[in-house]
């Protein structure tokens, strides 16, 4: 990132190549439609980019990258709210699901000691993460998918430790009351 | 230049804070020290209803893995690049991802590929022009031999003109079958 600060867009381009994945991945939770996912990627690359000569490397540059991806969903997610539009995963539940997949969540809920296939599972999973706040959500999905600790997660939030502890215990508290009759 | 300077740092528990649960979560995760640690697995070992709730708390956290990854396509990388250029060029870095996208999408019409549609398109436009002609041709061709068929009629009209209808040539042909009475 510091050559990148410097001019060198070929180092740029290596930033791109070795985070594209993981931020995709980040948004794709949050959102479950690739292509919105890969625009708001793209747009927090871009704010990277705009941002480069003011970077100061304090922490790692994926917490930087997270905490740019962090507040760009969230205002993402105000704006979308404004417009009564509904990019993001909210309280609305289970927009992104496809009409299958939402069925299936449902008489899966009605069901809960038959043996799920993983379409069902994911469907049951996703809507248990969509019925998390948004910022147990956020913490979720670093904690889990980008192995974050505590700290780390604390840093993109801008949570200090005791309030990342209570999000995620609070977060996985729930998650075992809607998950646990599929186990 | 960190983008959460703006954001104020909150650090207070969720409210409906359950510390038994913050602390079991936070042993499943590796974020206490060792202390705490021996401690809650002294615990653990003691208290099966506690150790059936932490199995549940990781089973159900193991079940976030049917999620799988998301990976980006690979376009992404070019669009994100292109986009970039965009911003060098506008100098004001006030572009947009619609903007990129529209740099994106010409991206994916290189000339090369540009020159190509125009030859197929002129290649189409003249076979489609050439059959047309040809039916054209066709059809006048039938007409011209239909007329020479129904000359002989078209030469002998001037003769026929006067036959008030087909009646009358069929009174005609019958004339022409009866034998003539000889005797008269």
């Amino acid at each position: 990132m510091l050559k990148v600060a410097a001019g060198d867009n070929a180092a740029f381009e290596q930033l791109v190549v070795r985070y594209q994945d993981r931020l995709v991945g980040f948004f794709f939770h949050l959102v479950h439609d690739r292509t919105a996912a890969e625009d708001l990627a793209q747009e927090a690359f871009l704010r990277v980019f705009r941002s480069r000569e003011r970077y100061e490397p304090t922490a790692r540059f994926s917490t930087w990258l997270f905490r740019i991806a962090h507040n760009l969903a969230s205002n993402q997610k105000r704006g979308a709210a404004r417009r009564r539009e509904i990019p993001l995963a909210s309280g609305s539940g289970q927009h992104d699901l496809s009409f299958g997949e939402q069925n299936l969540a449902e008489k899966s809920a009605l069901m809960p000691t038959r043996q799920l296939d993983s379409v069902e599972l994911r469907a049951v999973v996703r809507n248990a993460i969509e019925d998390l706040s948004e910022r147990q959500r956020t913490a979720v999905l670093l904690h889990k998918f980008e192995e974050m600790s505590y700290e780390e997660i604390g840093d993109v939030m801008g949570l200090g430790p005791v309030a990342v502890k209570s999000l995620i215990s609070r977060a996985r508290g729930k998650l075992k009351e809607a998950l646990e009759r599929f186990i | 230049m960190s983008p959460a300077n703006d954001t104020e740092i909150f650090d207070e528990p969720e409210d409906s804070h359950d510390p038994q649960l913050t602390e079991l979560v936070a042993y499943l995760d590796g974020e206490l020290d060792e202390a705490e640690s021996t401690r809650l697995e002294r615990q653990l070992a003691t208290d099966p209803p506690l150790r059936g709730y932490a199995e549940s708390l990781d089973r159900t956290w193991q079940l976030l893995d049917s999620l799988g990854e998301a990976t980006a396509s690979g376009e992404f990388t070019q669009k994100t690049l292109a986009s970039l250029e965009v911003v060098s060029d506008d100098g004001n870095d006030t572009s947009s991802i619609a903007s990129a996208k529209r740099l994106s999408m010409l991206s994916k019409f290189p000339t090369t590929r540009i020159l190509l549609w125009t030859i197929a398109g002129f290649a189409g436009c003249s076979i489609g022009i050439l059959m047309a002609r040809t039916g054209q041709n066709a059809k006048k061709e039938s007409e011209d031999v239909q007329i020479l068929r129904q000359l002989d009629l078209l030469k002998d009209f001037p003769k026929l003109y006067p036959i008030p209808d087909a009646e009358f040539l069929k009174q005609v042909s019958t004339l022409e079958e009866t034998p003539i009475d000889q005797t008269h």
